[in-house]
């Protein structure tokens, strides 16, 4: 008995109820919060929560470890916790990975209660933070190691500070399996992105109050977060524009607002990761306070992530104006304030390195951090001297007047944030500047629109406000967790109804459409597109070339993109980069290798053997197969199985040379067929367009003027100059400028590879195939088809590539959608078909 | 110094009505009323309470004191300040 107390100390504070799990009264709660907490997982997996992060993949494990937890007795459950998490880890990172994570954590938790001085301690915490930087930052690159030290940092980078912070005060560990559980936390597993939980907060509410009332909150907020992340999808569906939506200022308004309304998602999801801790009997405190509300700076500081906050004034606030209160005698609040505000930006910025594996010092990031930083310290000095001249006031009256004023404000406070959230999300200064000189009134009837918009919005707020006044109403808001059953058992309900299809087809069309983009999984186009940019969609959805995705599943993603981000070189011309030669890189899930001549294919001799036909492949990442073995890609099948078929009579063999590469549009296919292809003296080139092929050129080439990179051709620096665009302008306006001449890019980039084959008495070939994403757009097929036939292309059509197979059997995963294994030897299957119809044109053949 | 927890409180009490109170219709404040919880002091008048405890019992706060477990209420603050000046 000794010794299971020794590992399994008995939690203060904790109400004694071993003798109570199985008590009638306990069984029929459990019995209620279970149905309820099965509906919140039904919905989560019916409605497609958060699919990306691997929740829906686990929903069984939840429910078996929350029913199995909650019966065993108090001692045991953060032990429990502890191996339940375990389990996960090992689940979805496998041995090898898991076992870093694992062993790594437990050191650094090691390390901070070594019988050695503070001082050493963090000195060695340092130099093990210093390791996986090495990791991170990928100058030793191992890639499991570096994806592991990307999923361990969410779960140690900030805690590790909090818990430094209380062992330095002399506050120790309640227990060892606590310690372990506030470090492993299993939903952050699969959310990366995670709230920085407070350790006092977290061990001091463990069963703090009655289970059943911390259970029920915690299906509470789940439902919250279901919500939120509903009504993100709504807004994301329906209203979200692109910037080259805006138009004048109506749409400027609505891409502002909107934009940032899409903070829902985060507060979604932070909700639901509570929500789930209270199930396990974490009692967690209020993440945000209705933040839409905020009528000043300081107030939205007081609601947008509140665990946040309370981490930037325990960790650095009070300490800064304790250490310097004696020595600034004057305006320390605005100091201190101030360089919080500049640790918040680096803060995000250790948050972003970790979890991206880059540390972005951006002008945009300092500008938004420090304007919202000199509003919220403005704020707070008005605050403290009213305060210190007793005339702080609170406007309690309530009348018509205190209630417009309010609504004045919070729609102020709502534009200010947009306004600035647009910046955040901006590519460059140019980008948000070029964006509002777009947002010009163009009519008086748009005054009108936005004038009554205002006034409706006045006018509800108003309402909301009086019938929240109402005693009824308000006790309904402000219900404790127990009395909010009924609440949430109605909302589950419809919420559960409504997804089976029998009962949504028979509500009106308004409604089918409000549940099916409620349970739309996939993201909408212009987010994704977004990801790249906003700081919040970069943590969520990854950035840069690789789609890193939110939690365990994206593991596995993440290490199909990983081989290409060193497979590059950049130069400083039309290409922007090209392929290293040599390379052999062994990723988790698939090996990449590249020839002496710098493209991904097998070795091939310069001089072309005596009696081998020798054909061209100019295409993108599809077409060098991102994400499968070189053996598998399309390309490698169909010369294999054309040599084994013998199928060209006139020649030995074949050889297919792919010169294709991620991120290749046509301009870059010009340049490699001016100077490199015919090095190798080609019989044929096959070019690969996908849908929207203008839309690609543009952006490609308003990427190469906003660059500045020299254009070589003298018809594209013609374009340039006869568009406007300049290297200064934002690369939205420049693709805007250029757009007008896309049609006309285009037929010379096709006009010049037809040349070219021609003087080299080479057969042009285009194919048409489409991504795993996009629906053909027949009228621009019939046009581009059309078009390149008058300059001789033989065409092989290949709209059907992927025949009548579910798109997303061929793609990678559901967040790298380039073919898959399968995918691939279904495009080579259509290929083969292709060439064999045209063999006469194109091996000279009958 | 030898200081009587009642006094602490009623000390404590005047402080928070008159200068976080002043213009409240509401005045009613317990010895129990959540004060940063509650929402009623956010941390720039939270350090303007731990400035006048220091001043007025004489003591020195430490950074990591000033927190809901030291602050939230009248009680609690009034068994620290006890606490701290009883060493």
């Amino acid at each position: 008995m000794k010794i299971v107390d020794k590992y399994f100390p008995i939690i203060t504070s904790i109400p004694n109820q071993e003798n109570t799990l199985l008590s009638i009264a306990r069984l029929r709660s459990f019995t209620i919060i279970l149905i309820q907490f099965l509906a919140v997982f039904y919905i989560v997996q019916k409605y497609q929560f958060e699919k990306s992060s691997g929740i829906m993949d686990y929903t069984i494990y939840i429910i078996v470890a929350f029913v199995v937890y909650n019966f065993f007795q108090i001692r045991y459950r953060p032990a429990l916790l502890f191996a339940f998490s375990l389990v996960i880890l090992y689940s979805a990172f496998g041995i090898l990975a898991a076992s870093f994570i694992v062993f790594t954590g437990l050191t650094f938790i090691v390390v901070c209660h070594l019988p050695i001085k503070f001082n050493f301690r963090l000195a060695l915490i340092l130099m093990g933070a210093l390791g996986m930087i090495v990791f991170r930052t990928e100058i030793i690159f191992i890639p499991w190691l570096t994806m592991s030290a990307m999923y361990l940092a969410p779960m140690f980078m900030f805690r590790l500070i909090i818990y430094l912070v209380e062992i330095k005060h002399g506050l120790v560990p309640a227990s060892k399996w606590q310690s372990l559980v506030y470090f492993f936390m299993f939903p952050n597993i699969f959310f990366l992105f995670f709230p920085i939980v407070d350790y006092k907060t977290y061990i001091k509410t463990y069963h703090n109050v009655a289970e059943k009332e911390i259970w029920q909150k915690g299906i509470r907020w789940m439902l919250r977060g279901l919500i939120h992340v509903f009504c993100y999808r709504l807004l994301c569906f329906n209203l979200l524009l692109e910037p080259s939506d805006v138009k004048d200022i109506s749409t400027l308004l609505q891409y502002l607002v909107i934009n940032y309304t899409l903070i829902l998602r985060i507060s979604g999801i932070f909700h639901f990761i509570v929500g789930l801790l209270c199930m396990f009997g974490f009692n967690l405190p209020q993440l945000f306070d209705n933040y839409f509300t905020a009528t000043s700076f300081v107030d939205l500081w007081r609601r947008i992530n509140i665990y946040w906050r309370d981490f930037v004034l325990k960790i650095f606030f009070y300490p800064i104006m304790f250490q310097y209160k004696k020595k600034i005698k004057k305006n320390l609040l605005a100091v201190t304030m101030m360089t919080v505000f500049v640790i918040t930006w680096l803060l995000h910025g250790y948050q972003l390195f970790w979890i991206t594996g880059h540390f972005p010092i951006k002008l945009i990031d300092i500008v938004f951090w420090m304007t919202i930083g000199t509003c919220i310290t403005i704020n707070s000095v008005i605050i403290e001297r009213k305060s210190l001249s007793g005339r702080v006031e609170i406007p309690i009256q309530n009348n018509l007047k205190n209630y417009f004023v309010k609504i004045i404000k919070m729609m102020g406070m709502l534009l200010f944030m947009s306004f600035m959230w647009s910046l955040w999300k901006s590519r460059t200064f140019e980008d948000w500047l070029f964006l509002f000189s777009k947002g010009k009134i163009v009519s008086s009837q748009q005054i009108i629109v936005i004038g009554l918009v205002v006034v409706l919005i006045l006018v509800l707020g108003v309402l909301i406000q009086v019938a929240l006044k109402n005693d009824k109403i308000n006790q309904l808001i402000n219900a404790k967790a127990h009395q909010t059953l009924v609440l949430c058992l109605t909302s589950l309900t419809i919420l559960v109804l409504v997804s089976f299809k029998s009962i949504s087809t028979q509500m009106p069309a308004f409604v089918q459409h409000i549940i099916q983009n409620m349970g739309n999984g996939a993201p909408n186009l212009i987010e994704k597109e977004n990801a790249e940019i906003g700081y919040y969609d970069m943590l969520i959805e990854g950035g840069g070339e690789n789609t890193i995705g939110i939690g365990s599943k994206s593991f596995k993603t993440e290490m199909v993109a990983r081989p290409y981000a060193d497979a590059y070189f950049l130069t400083n011309d039309i290409m922007f980069r090209r392929m290293k030669p040599h390379l052999k890189i062994d990723g988790i899930d698939h090996d990449f290798q590249s020839n002496s001549f710098g493209i991904r294919d097998k070795d091939y001799s310069i001089v072309k053997p005596p009696g081998t036909y020798r054909m061209a492949l100019l295409g993108g990442s599809y077409q060098m197969g991102s994400g499968v073995n070189n053996n598998q890609v399309f390309e490698a099948i169909i010369e294999e199985r054309i040599n084994k078929e013998r199928i060209d009579s006139n020649h030995k063999q074949i050889e297919i040379f792919n010169f294709a590469a991620g991120g290749y549009y046509l301009l870059q296919q010009v340049e490699l067929i001016n100077t490199s292809v015919f090095k190798y003296d080609m019989n044929s080139v096959i070019y690969f367009a996908h849908t929207d092929e203008r839309g690609k050129i543009v952006h490609f080439f308003a990427n190469l003027i906003k660059r500045g990179l020299p254009l070589k051709y003298p018809f594209l620096e013609y374009v340039r100059d006869a568009s406007g665009a300049k290297s200064y302008m934002s690369a939205l306006q420049i693709s805007e400028l250029l757009e007008p001449y896309a049609d006309v890019i285009m037929k010379w980039g096709y006009t010049e590879i037809a040349k070219k084959c021609k003087e080299n008495n080479a057969t042009p070939l285009w194919a048409f195939m489409p991504t795993t994403t996009e629906n053909v757009d027949i009228k621009e097929y019939n046009e581009l088809k059309a078009y390149v036939e008058t300059l001789g292309f033989v065409t092989l059509d290949m709209r059907d590539a992927y025949g009548n197979i579910d798109r997303k059997e061929v793609q990678l995963s559901e967040w790298n959608t380039h073919p898959n294994v399968l995918g691939h030897r279904l495009i080579a299957e259509r290929f083969y078909r292709e060439l064999m119809k045209n063999k006469s044109r194109i091996f000279k053949i009958n | 110094m030898s200081l009587e927890i009642d006094q602490v409180k009623e000390k404590v009490k005047a402080f928070v009505i008159e200068r976080f109170l002043k213009n409240a219709e509401n005045k009613e404040l317990t010895y129990s009323t959540p004060l940063i919880s509650g929402g009623l002091i956010d941390s720039i008048l939270t350090m303007q309470l731990v400035v006048f405890l220091e001043q007025t019992f004489n003591f020195e706060f430490q950074a990591h004191e000033v927190d809901k477990d030291n602050l939230d209420t009248i009680d609690i603050i009034a068994a620290f300040v006890v606490k701290k000046l009883n060493g």
